[in-house]
C-alpha cells in the first residue's frame, strides 16, 4: 500500500553508503536488511509508547529514492520524534533501554549491525534527522555534566517518568525525572522553565540523555526591573562606578 | 517588527552594569535604551555565566525571568572556547591590548557563551572586545548601533520566542 501523494510522509528509516564510492539506490540496496531495521524501528517506538500508556500506529509504506528510505505515516509527528529519539539512543547504549525492551534493543540493534560497513542509517521525522549508530563497545568516554538552561517542556508522563523538552540552546531533548518534578513540568507545558540537569552529550554536543534535577517556572513581572533589582542588591559598588570600562579592567588610564 | 534590531543578542559585562546600574549616563542612557527596545520587540537576551563572575556580583540568585536568561558556561561552551580562541590567542589578544590577562579570559569565556547560545551578536561598549569577538565569528555592536530604528542591519531571521504568551 503507498502513501497518499498528497500527504507526504513524516516517518522514514534511510539508508545511504558512508563514503560517495557505496552508494545505495532502490536498484542496489540490501533489501531485506533495510526493511528489517525499518519494521524493527517501528516495532521499537510502537512498544516504547504503550510501555507509557500511548498509541502511536504507522499507515502506509512508500519507498524512496534519493538515497533509499523507508517511509510511513506516524498517528503523531510529535511521540514518532520522541521515541524515534529515544530508540536511537538505547541503540547507541547511552541508556538502558525500558523494562521488556531489552532483547529488542538486542535484535534491532543486529539488524542494524547486519546493513553492513560502508552503510549509514538514519532515522527522520517531518526534518528531525538522527543518526541510528551502534558502537562496537561502549563509549569509553562518556561525560556527565551538570548544567542550567531555558528550555520549554512539551510532554512529561510515563511509567518511568520522562520530560521531553525544546530548547534555543539544544533543540529537542528527553530527560528523566522523578515524579514530582515530572508533575511539576506537566503543569507548566509550553511554558519556558529554567531547568537544571545532569546530562550526557554525543561528539556532537547533542544532549542524548540525563536527568532533570530542578526546574523553575519564570518568574512574573518586568523582567529588566527584577535585573536592575538584581544588581543593585548583588554588585551594588557598581552604583559609584563612573567609569565602567576602566573599573573592568579594560582601560589603564 | 523592528528591522534594526537582531532576534537574539548576547550582553557584554559592561552593557549589563550600564543598563541595569541606574547611573544616568550617556551608556547607560543607550544600554537602557537598547535592552527596553529588544523587550519590547521581544528579542531574546542572553548575559554569559561568567559576566556574573566578572561584575564579582555577591550570592543573590538570578532573576528568572522571561526573554532575559543566563547563558551557563558549559561543556559545549568550553569547546567552542577551545576551537575558536584558544590560550595562544587570548595571549596575543593580551599583548595586543596591554590589559591584564583576567580580562581576556573574561572577555573570551564570554565570547565563547555568546556563540554557544547562538546568539546573533555581541553587544558591547568596548571597541577592542567587539573586534576580538568578530575575529571569532560572532557579530558585535555598540549598542547605539541597534538602538537606531533607522538603520537596517542583515541579520538573519529565527522564530520567535515559543515562550512568550
Amino acid at each position: 500500500m503507498g502513501a497518499s501523494p498528497n500527504k507526504p510522509t513524516d516517518f522514514f528509516v534511510e539508508m545511504k553508503g558512508e563514503k560517495s564510492s557505496d552508494v545505495v539506490t532502490p536498484q542496489t540496496v540490501d533489501g531485506a536488511a533495510l526493511l528489517q531495521i525499518a519494521a524493527g524501528y517501528v516495532d521499537f517506538m510502537q512498544a516504547l509508547a504503550r510501555g507509557e500508556g500511548e498509541e502511536l500506529a504507522f499507515t502506509g509504506i512508500e519507498i524512496r529514492s534519493g538515497s533509499v528510505c523507508v517511509a510511513s505515516n506516524p498517528s503523531s509527528t510529535r511521540l514518532a520524534r520522541e521515541y524515534a529519539d529515544r530508540t536511537a539512543g538505547y541503540l547507541e547504549g547511552v541508556e538502558e533501554p525500558p523494562r521488556g525492551l531489552e532483547s529488542r534493543t538486542h535484535n534491532l540493534g543486529l539488524a542494524v549491525k547486519a546493513a553492513g560497513l560502508g552503510k549509514l542509517i538514519y532515522v527522520n521525522v517531518a526534518g528531525w534527522r538522527r543518526p541510528v549508530r551502534i558502537p562496537e563497545t561502549k563509549a569509553p568516554e562518556v561525560f556527565w555534566e551538570l548544567t542550567s538552561f531555558r528550555a520549554t517542556p512539551i510532554r512529561a508522563g510515563g511509567k518511568e517518568p520522562r520530560v521531553r523538552f525544546e530548547s534555543v540552546t539544544d533543540g529537542e531533548f528527553s530527560l528523566r525525572a522523578d515524579a514530582e518534578i515530572a508533575r511539576k513540568l506537566g503543569g507548566l507545558l509550553y511554558q519556558e522553565v529554567e531547568v537544571t540537569a545532569n546530562v550526557l552529550r554525543d561528539a556532537d554536543g547533542a544532549i542524548r540523555a540525563g536527568r532533570v534535577e530542578d526546574a523553575i517556572p519564570l518568574a512574573e513581572g518586568d523582567p529588566i526591573a527584577a535585573w536592575r533589582e538584581w544588581l543593585q542588591q548583588a554588585a551594588p559598588r557598581w552604583a559609584d562606578v563612573d567609569d565602567i570600562e576602566k573599573e573592568l579592567g579594560r582601560r589603564d588610564e | 517588527m523592528n528591522e534594526s534590531l537582531p532576534f537574539s543578542a548576547i550582553l557584554d559585562s559592561s552593557v549589563v552594569i550600564a543598563a541595569f546600574g541606574g547611573r544616568f549616563e550617556e551608556n547607560s542612557r543607550i544600554c537602557a535604551e537598547f535592552v527596553s527596545k529588544m523587550r519590547a520587540e521581544r528579542r531574546r537576551l542572553w548575559i554569559a555565566a561568567p559576566t556574573l563572575a566578572e561584575i564579582n556580583a555577591r550570592p543573590f540568585p538570578t532573576p528568572i525571568v522571561e526573554g532575559i536568561a543566563v547563558v551557563s558556561f558549559d561543556r559545549p561552551a568550553a569547546l567552542i572556547l577551545a576551537e575558536k580562541m584558544p590560550h595562544e590567542c587570548v595571549r596575543q589578544f593580551r599583548d595586543e591590548g596591554g590589559a591584564p590577562m583576567s580580562y581576556y579570559k573574561f572577555d573570551s569565556l564570554i565570547v565563547a557563551c555568546g556563540l554557544r547560545c547562538k546568539a546573533e551578536c555581541l553587544v558591547s561598549l568596548d571597541e577592542r572586545q567587539r573586534h576580538r569577538s568578530e575575529r571569532a565569528g560572532l557579530k558585535a555592536f555598540h549598542p547605539s548601533e541597534l538602538a537606531d530604528r533607522q538603520r537596517s542591519l542583515p541579520f538573519n531571521e529565527e522564530p520567535m520566542l515559543k515562550s512568550v504568551p
